[in-house]
């Protein structure tokens, strides 16, 4: 006789971590990593500090189960934590990457110079590479980059986009639409450079 | 409906959320504006590269680092001193600093600035130990005559060199 292995649904996984069974967390730990992963490392463009911010996601998760209350989805629950966490990332790599010139004697006036080289490969086809599209990703404004990763690559819901980021689904609609016609208008300008 | 208008509902119109009366109005003047069509599809060829985009997966020692640092938080937990010493380690080096400050101070006012030689002595000082030797004077006096002297001269000794010196010229 074979035996059937039960699924169990994130919510009930959780609801056991609670109590104590360890084996939940690592099965959700199974389920999240790469999910997550997905969602930092195209919001964050580094793969380690993806991996990182992920890190401190699922040890939140451990050190703050019993946080969790079952009004929301747990996916909902993790994905506002690891939000949270990659946008302080993000604000401590822009702070690394502002560059004071005031140093060499010119003014007093601070200069925030892009890190990387900004060159964008030339297609010659209407279709756009993974390239260009993490270059115009990179360049949305912060409010309009987490709509659209957590809209156009984890494909998530208006609703459970909403709930991530404590905004009203019209402005999560707004800012779909906004973040699309400005990453459009980015790839457009990237191609005729 | 114009360009304008288009543009403002676009994604709706990709997400299919438009009502049917939006619907129609859009899909007419779609069918005869060639910009707002190439619109479109550019849009269209936006989002289907977006939900291409290979999706990066774990380190395959990931889970096995996780752990580490769980059980690393556990310790930290069991050993609340250490903790404690994590944690507010820059107020006890601070604590600690200040503490060492007070002391060399204390120690070099002790060495340099109180007085070593007679002369150099405040007044109040002077006062005290030109007062000394009368103390044990009066002291002895309430006991019986011939110990009176050896009374004076025994307690002057147990005073510091400085004082001792003092009670000696006085007396003399």
């Amino acid at each position: 006789m074979t035996e059937k292995k039960k699924i169990y649904s994130d919510e009930e996984l959780i609801a056991r971590f609670q109590k104590g069974d360890e084996r939940a967390y690592i099965e959700l730990v199974r389920r999240y990593k790469d999910r997550l992963l997905n969602f930092v490392y195209r919001y964050l463009n580094s793969y380690e500090q993806a991996e990182d911010v992920v890190q401190d996601t699922l040890l939140k998760l451990y050190t703050s189960a019993h946080m969790y209350r079952e009004i929301a989805r747990f996916s909902t629950w993790i994905f506002t934590i690891a939000a949270n966490l990659a946008k302080s990332e993000l604000r401590r790599i822009k702070r690394r990457r502002v560059v004071s010139i005031h140093d060499m004697g010119f003014d007093d006036k601070e200069y925030e110079i892009p890190s990387e080289a900004y060159s964008p490969e030339k297609e010659t086809t209407s279709s756009y590479g993974e390239k260009q599209i993490q270059q115009a990703i990179n360049t949305l404004p912060d409010q309009f980059k987490t709509v659209i990763i957590l809209r156009e690559v984890q494909q998530l819901s208006y609703e459970e986009i909403s709930q991530i980021l404590g905004i009203s689904i019209g402005t999560v609609k707004s800012r779909i639409n906004r973040g699309r016609l400005r990453l459009q208008k980015l790839l457009k300008e990237l191609k005729t450079h | 409906m114009d360009c304008y208008s288009f543009e403002k509902i676009i994604s709706d119109y990709l997400d299919s959320n438009l009502t049917e009366k939006e619907q129609q109005a859009a899909n007419a003047h779609l069918a005869e504006c060639p910009d707002c069509q190439g619109r479109l599809q550019d849009m269209n060829n936006i989002l289907s590269a977006l939900h291409s985009l290979p999706q990066p997966s774990m380190n395959p020692g990931f889970e096995a680092r996780l752990l580490a640092c769980i059980e690393q938080q556990k310790a930290k937990k069991e050993s609340p001193f250490i903790y404690v010493l994590h944690q507010y380690s820059r107020a006890i080096s601070v604590a600690a600093a200040v503490f060492l400050l007070l002391a060399t101070s204390l120690f070099v006012y002790s060495a340099f600035a109180l007085p070593s030689a007679p002369g150099k002595l405040p007044a109040a000082e002077i006062r005290m130990s030109n007062a000394a030797p009368e103390i044990p004077a009066a002291a002895g006096s309430i006991l019986a005559g011939s110990r009176e002297e050896n009374t004076v001269k025994d307690t002057s000794k147990t005073l510091p060199l400085n004082y001792q010196r003092h009670i000696m010229v006085v007396n003399e």
